[in-house]
């Protein structure tokens, strides 16, 4: 009985053992990664503490594998916010958005070969030619890159919030999509010079970009303001078409809505129809029409990320839930038929389609 | 786990065993009585006794509750906020009080619990569970009260206490108390000064140093009492505090320099008159915030400034009369106006609160237990919010064995960022609602109480919180709080203090477990995988163990805690890993003429853990202080 205190100490002790007890992590199985055939699919990660991952859907075997990058490099970490990729002379050049830097891997392996850093936010890379890349980046810049040595060659000021950008014959063109902010034009930039030619008025927000099979360009412009959110200097989406050539303007087509505005644009197998997510779903459009469809194409509460497949011509659609939790994919048929859904990671948000083998 | 099974069969055992000791109760002049100590019954306090403040006077609130209790603090690192989440809810849900009066700013209703230092006062308690109908809004997993409790023998205290440690950090505090039996004084003061620049393990797999984690904090709190011919006792109490913060980013961006700057104003009058059968109390408070957020960062558009702006103004009446010496009723008035400033609302936010309550006190001295029925109603900007009754009982069981029981109704009211934060905002949003309940069996061994004590107590909760206000997004780039989630928060709190005396050495070993389980009871949309999941950030199991000996002037303390694995995705497909971390502190008092001089000696984080409280925030590893403090 007096002796009660024997068992405390014993107690203590036992406490202290649990404390100093230090497990030793077995090191993670390297996984050999192969990215051909596959689509890698981006997910951003939480906000603001989390780390963005890709996953990557092997078309042949239909399987997915989780957070590729970290499993090629012992659990490495790609950082806060995973924008983009793109697979530029065998090597993917992963953008991380709010840890202003891309990281640079091994194509094959997905091994990491590089870093780029204190580039200011970057959002999407593209290929030029053989020797550089441009970065749009939000302190307003396209930032010429070296492939190779992965030096900032040169800076050009665009517009405010540079996004997507595309390059068809000898333009690049580069949405000014806003940032936080608004814009409402397009730079146009000399690939050879790395000069500004153009900058082209078009409406507030441009968010999608593509080429159809006139090779003429469809921009689209969300109009001013957020969904769910009824402001009173809301304005309407447009969906606007012109030719490179001379950036005359050859449709315009208006969304019914001031409150709603259209996201995303991708062209399909023929590039004749094209895709984008307004109120309900994903919506079709042929470019021979007069006038926007009232209904969704496919019917979705949730949507983000929009991608076409030209290997297995299938559109991608990601769900990223609550933004809280992994995301789904789920893929259709041109003709709107669900073909199977995967689950990916946290706010899938953009797609990379590698060619077939 | 295995330690709780060990807890427990010890308790078991300790039944058979009595032996007390009484060296830690401070005997001090009460005459502060409150809501907290008379109508609370069936619910669970937690008191810090004086040993353990005194020790601690370093801490912050956040510092002392984590390392003293089970109850997680989700901490951004040394020195950043750190809020609280108790029995499995979040930050908005315990309200912290500071003479009886809520500091909890109305834009967010999270009070920063790492600017609150712990040596501004003598008494801080913690009261688990709903106490909505006796303090009002946001009470559901518990609330924290802090408060200077005057002391009118004779007396003149003066300390001053310098501490050098890790990380480039320096503080010093200096307290003066003086009573001449009519007046009675206290004046604390702090400074504090730390880099912060610990070292931790980046993305690269690197040790780098912490940078921007830099703090300087420094603040007065000033009570002043007057007690008049044992009838009066009039009170006025002042507190100023200035912080400078760096605010460094998660691991995974990139490191910026971001600073916020926060300071805050908080005075209180009370006049309380003591009756033949009760009292009176009024009280009138006045509570500033000033919080600048600055990110130089000219990149980003996004807050790249932001100044938020609050005053609170309160004011409370309350009478307390006991009845044929069976019924203490209590029945009191209170308005409260709170307003806050901000760019990032187009109106300014302005709250205007009448509350009534009402309360009776039973007591059955024959049987030794007591009850009590609380009923409040508030009225916020003129329209009802949920009334809000409790019943609790406590009383003897059987020889040393007394129980309790609790059941109320509480409700938080929806925030003003929740209401007005431009454009996202919903006026609409109705207040959440719970019902808690809760039981204690409480084991008493104290016959011989300069040998040993011990108190065992096992607490069972369960609440469901309705109207859980939960931020969602709308569309990709826009998230709107939404009444969307239920949430079924429960689970078991294990607890035993003991002390002992051997031979000189007077002994206390306490633990503390808590099996927190709360989950999500709603689905958000068809790929929603969080129905029925352990809400983020709410460790299913944490623990706290210490043990202190005090021998001729030597203080040895040894503190363990465990964090249990935690959640930072809805659907369970990211975790944080469980965490163990422990604290030596070690200190002597040396009499030199009259005067004390005690030395502290601190380690933490003893066994050099690496742990993340928030995902991808680092904290620091092995890191000592040491502190001189000279009582005059």
């Amino acid at each position: 009985m007096e002796n009660t205190y024997r068992l405390y100490i014993l107690i203590f002790i036992a406490i202290i053992l649990s404390g100093c007890k230090k497990n030793d992590e077995p090191p993670e199985n390297q996984i050999q990664i192969n990215i051909t055939n596959g689509v890698i699919i981006v997910n951003e990660g939480l906000y603001p503490t989390g780390s963005g991952t890709l996953s990557l859907y092997n078309r042949l075997s239909g399987e997915t594998n989780h957070k590729i990058y970290q499993q090629a490099n012992n659990g490495k970490l790609l950082g806060n916010i995973v924008q983009s990729v793109n697979v530029i002379r065998n090597k993917v050049f992963i953008i991380v958005n709010n840890a202003d830097k891309i990281e640079v891997a091994e194509s094959t392996t997905m091994k990491a070969i590089a870093a780029i850093k204190s580039i200011p936010y970057p959002r999407y890379v593209l290929e030029i030619d053989s020797f550089k890349a441009y970065v749009t980046c939000w302190d307003n810049t396209v930032k010429v890159i070296d492939t190779e040595s992965y030096d900032i060659i040169k800076s050009i000021p665009v517009g405010t919030g540079p996004e997507k950008l595309l390059k068809t014959g000898n333009k690049v063109f580069v949405l000014n999509l806003g940032g936080f902010d608004i814009d409402s034009t397009i730079t146009v930039i000399n690939p050879e010079s790395d000069e500004v030619i153009e900058t082209i008025q078009v409406f507030p927000k441009p968010t999608g970009i593509t080429t159809d099979k006139n090779n003429h360009i469809w921009v689209l412009c969300s109009g001013k303001g957020w969904n769910g959110i009824h402001l009173p200097d809301d304005s309407e989406g447009h969906l606007i078409c012109f030719n490179p050539a001379d950036y005359s303007i050859l449709h315009d087509i208006d969304f019914p809505s001031k409150t709603e505005h259209p996201v995303n644009l991708v062209a399909g197998k023929d590039r004749d129809n094209l895709y984008y997510y307004y109120t309900g779903g994903l919506y079709r459009f042929n470019i021979d029409s007069i006038n926007i469809s009232t209904e969704p194409f496919i019917k979705r509460n949730m949507y983000y990320g929009l991608g076409f497949d030209r290997v297995d011509d299938l559109i991608y659609i990601s769900d990223p839930v609550d933004y809280m939790q992994e995301g789904w994919v789920l893929r259709y048929t041109e003709t709107g038929t669900a073909v199977d859904s995967f689950k990916v990671g946290i706010i899938p948000q953009e797609f990379y389609f590698l060619p077939k083998e | 786990m295995l330690i709780t099974g060990l807890i427990f069969l010890s308790t078991l055992m300790l039944a058979q065993n009595v032996l007390n000791d009484t060296v830690y109760e401070l005997s001090q002049v009460r005459i502060t009585s409150s809501r907290l100590n008379n109508f609370s019954t069936g619910l669970k306090i937690h008191k810090f006794d004086s040993l353990t403040l005194d020790l601690n006077k370093d801490l912050s609130l956040a510092g002392l509750i984590s390392t003293q209790t089970p109850i997680y603090i989700k901490s951004y690192g040394q020195g950043s906020l750190a809020t609280i989440s108790f029995r499995g809810t979040s930050a908005t849900h315990t309200g912290i009080y500071w003479n009886g009066v809520r500091l909890n700013p109305p834009n967010i209703e999270v009070e920063d619990l790492s600017l609150i230092p712990s040596s501004f006062f003598n008494s801080v308690g913690i009261l688990h569970g709903g106490s909505g109908s006796l303090f009002g809004s946001g009470n559901i997993g518990g609330s924290i009260h802090l408060r200077n409790e005057p002391d009118f023998r004779k007396d003149k205290k003066f300390n001053i206490c310098v501490s050098a440690g890790s990380f480039q950090n320096y503080s010093a505090s200096a307290g003066y108390e003086f009573s001449d039996g009519k007046w009675w004084s206290g004046t604390r003061l702090i400074y504090h000064n730390a880099k912060n620049n610990f070292p931790y393990t980046n993305l690269e797999d690197k040790i780098e140093k912490r940078q921007n984690a830099a703090l300087l904090q420094y603040g007065i709190m000033q009570d002043i009492y007057r007690l008049i011919k044992n009838r009066h006792l009039f009170g006025a109490s002042f507190w100023y505090q200035f912080t400078d913060r760096q605010i460094p980013g998660s691991l995974t961006e990139k490191q910026g320099d971001a600073t916020q700057k926060d300071e805050s104003v908080r005075a209180l009058v009370k006049w309380k008159k003591f009756q033949k059968k009760g009292y009176l109390t009024a009280k009138a408070a006045f509570l500033h915030n000033d919080l600048h957020y600055f990110n130089p960062d000219t990149i980003t558009v996004l807050m790249i400034e932001n100044k938020i702006k609050t005053n609170t103004l309160t004011g409370e009446v309350l009478i307390n009369h006991k009845l044929n010496g069976r019924f203490i009723l209590n029945g009191g008035v209170n308005y409260r106006y709170d307003k806050c400033e901000t760019i990032a609302y187009k109106e300014d936010a302005v709250r205007n609160t009448i509350g009534i309550n009402a309360s009776v006190l039973y007591l059955l001295p024959p049987i030794n237990w007591k009850a009590d029925i609380n009923l409040r109603q508030e009225l916020y900007n003129n329209s009802w919010v949920p009334f809000t009754p409790s019943f609790g009982a406590e009383g003897k069981i059987w020889k040393f064995v007394s129980g309790k029981i609790n059941i109320s109704r509480n409700f938080r009211a929806p925030t003003f960022n929740e209401l007005y934060w431009y454009p996202l905002g919903d006026k609409n949003l109705k207040p959440e609602t719970s019902w808690n309940e809760e039981a204690s069996l409480i084991f008493r061994l104290d016959k011989n109480p300069d040998k040993f004590t011990s108190d065992f107590i096992i607490t069972g909760y369960n609440s469901v919180i309705d109207n859980y206000i939960l931020w969602l997004p709308v569309t990709a780039d826009m998230w709107m709080p939404k009444n969307i989630q239920k949430v079924w928060a429960r689970g078991i709190e294990i607890e035993e203090n003991a002390k002992f005396k051997v031979q000189n050495v007077n002994c206390k070993i306490s633990f503390a477990y808590t099996y927190s389980r709360s989950t999500n009871r709603e689905k958000t949309g068809e790929n929603d995988q969080s129905y029925n999941k352990q809400l983020i950030y709410v460790p299913e199991h944490s623990f706290s163990g210490q043990a202190t000996f005090v021998f001729r002037g030597f203080v040895f303390s040894y503190l363990q805690s465990f964090t249990g694995e935690r959640y930072v995705t809805r659907d369970y497909s990211e975790f944080l890993p469980a965490y163990n971390t422990g604290d030596l502190q070690f200190s002597k008092t040396v009499d030199i003429k009259k005067k004390n001089i005690k030395v502290q000696f601190e380690i933490h984080n003893i066994w050099d853990e690496e742990y993340q409280a928030i995902q991808n925030f680092p904290m620091p590893g092995r890191y000592f202080r040491f502190l001189i403090n000279f009582i005059l």
